[in-house]
């Protein structure tokens, strides 16, 4: 029972706390750029939730065989990195089906899904919290989720802001930021100021 | 496409923003008038700097976006006398105004002005006062303790717990629902008196200002939540509803008509899960009332259910207009030019 | 505008310590996988460049942290934030959009980049340490505004940084129309010596 519970909060910790960090700010760049539909929002989170659990077990292996090498940080780092390059690689054979169509996901979208900063904080951040394998990968996958749902009402938010009068020097990128930070002080009340570390 | 003949005008109702902002503001002058009962007059002063700090930040932004200010907008003023009732009445004048500022400038403003704004400015206003300043916001005076209009530093003023913060420490207020309803309890000035927030509630929904549906609907959400995870025995989940700044938020800043949903049935749901992430925010947030935080999320979601409430009214109309159609004859999408709501 | 996309280093800068330091290590990033780019040229995919690019980045940073230029307080204080710093949409843009341009001016493209958002990002951290903690570089300052600690939170750094960024389209807009206006009467003039 105690193991069932450590796995639900590690699960609810990964959908609802550390995304008031991790997700707010993925595609606040350009929103628009990669996905137009929520369906193709979807397929971005599922792509960066693909790669950010695989790297997990790829990184929770890592650690079991080399956890005296891992201790240095420069290589800890770099180790992690890799994680993320290889389970991207293996998965991307996988993601040519999720490419096409309306929905699809154009190749550099791929890219960037992959490689942001969210999938490798991801991985960073489930390594650091939890030293039980199953922990972090279930730890991965809560954040991985949050992600995706965070990722779906920032494109929501953006739509609603496209039908806006808004003021043309904040129109586009300004907006959207101002919205995603109103929103983060929404969630800021549940989850609190915890700069992950 | 069949169109449903009528006569001009097609606005079918006399409501317009004034009208509507002026049932709100008459609406909250007992509350201001309770709160100077209450705790003096510095309640009355804070409403005032509230005010006037909401209408010039609205006038100043309009003027700098190059549009000409409507005199007949009363939206930010409703914004500048909401914030002030949601604190207590010993808070800074800086605070009250840095919040309205932030609800006007930051809420609303950017995002197009009146009617076009996605989060609740007074909502939006409050949870950065608390984030910033939770001590202030919510430490509160006794009840009858007449607070002096200028706050030195080292006046001491009687505080006591509210019943919210007894809930939070997970206990029962030592206050009776009686004295809650009477609002005889430590509380935010302006959401303490239950009775005065009921009264408010029965005047604007005759005067059809706010759905009460929508708000039975959220303390209806509340209440399940309250009732299955309580965190006291007894009548805990009627003190949930009965503390904090729950009611009024569900009276002024839920039927808010510009961030709720447009159709009922979106509505319904929008109050409803309202209602339960706000007693979920207060098990489990960090502050002891979060109802401002669960409205601010539940704005975001507003456009999905919007866009889910068109697809079933869509769907619905089809329906009605198929079993109206005669099946001989080719099947043609009806369209009602100034189909009402409901 | 290269800022506004690496939202982790907005969310660490809270003070101009960690502003600069945040900045200095997306700069070295930036940097490194420029070179690394060009080196890599289009002897290999993109998707491989990307990953080289990123992976050479990792250990920029790395290196940086090592050299102890940067007090090892500061750095354990920012945590995940330093190797964030290494895996970001910039250098994936680095990678696979700058390829198509001349080496000088992408190189002047990225180095003006890295300006910029060091600026920016210093202008932020000094705004939210000053109305946060009433401190610039750690140092107390005479400041009569209510303090404010909601500016050291991430949300409060996303919403200056729309404000910023709309500031700065205005100013750029108003360049805009001041070189427009230029152009129109260097014209105007030139047409009315022509006909005189």
């Amino acid at each position: 029972m105690n193991d069932l519970s450590a796995v639900f909060s590690a699960l609810a910790a990964g959908i609802i706390l550390q995304n008031v960090v991790l997700a707010r700010a993925f595609f606040s760049e350009d929103p628009n750029r990669f996905s137009r539909t929520y369906r193709g929002t979807l397929r971005l989170g599922l792509i960066t939730a693909a790669v950010a659990v695989l790297a997990t077990v790829f990184a929770v292996a890592l650690r079991q065989l080399f956890a005296q090498a891992l201790l240095w940080a420069p290589a800890r780092w770099a180790a992690y990195f890799c994680c993320v390059a290889v389970s991207f690689l293996l998965l991307r054979p996988l993601f040519a089906r999720l490419l096409n169509g309306r929905h699809g996901v154009s190749d550099k979208g791929l890219l960037y899904a992959a490689f942001n900063g969210a999938v490798y904080g991801i991985v960073l951040l489930s390594m650091a919290n939890y030293t039980s394998p199953l922990l972090a990968i279930v730890y991965a996958l809560g954040c991985s989720i949050g992600l995706t749902a965070a990722q779906l009402l920032i494109h929501a938010g953006s739509e609603r802001i496209s039908l806006s009068a808004v003021p043309r020097p904040f129109a586009g990128l300004p907006i959207l930021l101002i919205y995603i930070g109103i929103l983060s002080l929404a969630i800021y009340g549940l989850v609190g100021h915890q700069l992950p570390t | 496409m069949i169109l449903n003949p009528q006569s001009p005008p097609h606005i079918r109702t006399r409501e317009t923003n004034a009208t509507l902002m002026g049932d709100t503001i008459i609406s909250l002058l007992p509350l201001y008038a309770m709160a100077t009962y209450f705790y003096g007059g510095r309640a009355l002063l804070l409403g005032l700097t509230g005010l006037l700090t909401a209408l010039i930040s609205d006038m100043a932004c309009t003027m700098i976006a190059g549009r000409v200010p409507n005199l007949r907008d009363f939206s930010a003023a409703v914004t500048g006398l909401i914030l002030p009732l949601l604190m207590p009445a010993s808070i800074r004048y800086s605070i009250v105004i840095v919040a309205v500022i932030f609800a006007i400038v930051v809420a609303k403003q950017p995002f197009g002005g009146v009617g076009e704004n996605i989060f609740n400015p007074a909502a939006a206003g409050m949870a950065f006062a608390i984030v910033c300043w939770p001590a202030e916001v919510f430490t509160y005076p006794a009840p009858f303790e007449k607070i002096p209009i200028k706050l030195a530093a080292d006046t001491a003023i009687r505080t006591a717990t509210s019943p919210a913060q007894a809930l939070a420490l997970g206990g029962l207020p030592n206050q009776t629902p009686l004295d809650l309803l009477m609002g005889n309890v430590p509380g935010p000035m302006g959401t303490t008196n239950i009775l005065v927030l009921l009264t408010c509630l029965l005047y604007l929904t005759v005067r059809r200002t706010v759905h009460g549906r929508a708000t039975l609907a959220f303390l209806a959400g509340g209440a399940a939540v309250a009732v299955l995870f309580p965190r006291a025995g007894g009548l805990a989940a009627l003190y949930e509803l009965m503390s904090g700044m729950l009611l009024f938020a569900a009276i002024y800043m839920l039927n808010d008509p510009v961030t709720s949903p447009k159709r009922s049935a979106p509505m319904l749901l929008y109050s409803a899960m309202t209602g339960v992430l706000s007693i979920m925010f207060r098990h489990l947030g960090r502050y002891e009332e979060s109802v401002i935080f669960a409205l601010l999320v539940m704005n975001s979601t507003v456009w999905l259910l919007d866009l889910w409430g068109e697809r079933v009214a869509r769907r619905e109309r089809r329906k009605a207009h198929g079993a109206q159609t005669d099946p001989g004859l080719p099947q043609e999408t009806g369209v009602h030019v100034g189909d009402p709501e409901e | 505008m290269l800022g506004l996309g690496l939202p982790f280093a907005v969310i660490a800068s809270t003070t101009l310590k960690r502003g600069a330091l945040m900045s200095a290590l997306c700069c070295a990033c930036a940097l490194v996988g420029f070179f690394l780019a060009r080196l890599l040229g289009r002897h290999v995919s993109d998707t491989l460049r990307v990953l080289l690019v990123s992976l050479g980045a990792v250990c920029a940073v790395g290196g940086i942290v090592q050299s102890g230029v940067f007090s090892r307080v500061l750095i354990d204080g920012l945590g995940a934030y330093v190797p964030l710093a290494a895996a970001n949409m910039i250098l994936v843009s680095i990678a696979v959009d700058r390829q198509e341009q001349p080496f000088s001016a992408a190189l002047r493209g990225v180095c003006f980049s890295c300006i910029g958002f060091t600026l920016a990002m210093c202008l932020l951290s000094v705004i939210r340490e000053l109305l946060s903690l009433h401190t610039i570089w750690d140092r107390p300052v005479q400041f009569s505004a209510v303090p404010i600690s909601g500016a050291a939170l991430p949300c409060f750094g996303f919403i200056l940084l729309g404000f910023f960024a709309a500031f700065g389209r205005t100013l750029g807009r108003a360049h805009l129309r001041i070189l427009i206006r230029r152009t129109l009467r260097a014209k105007r003039e030139e047409k009315e010596e022509g006909i005189g």
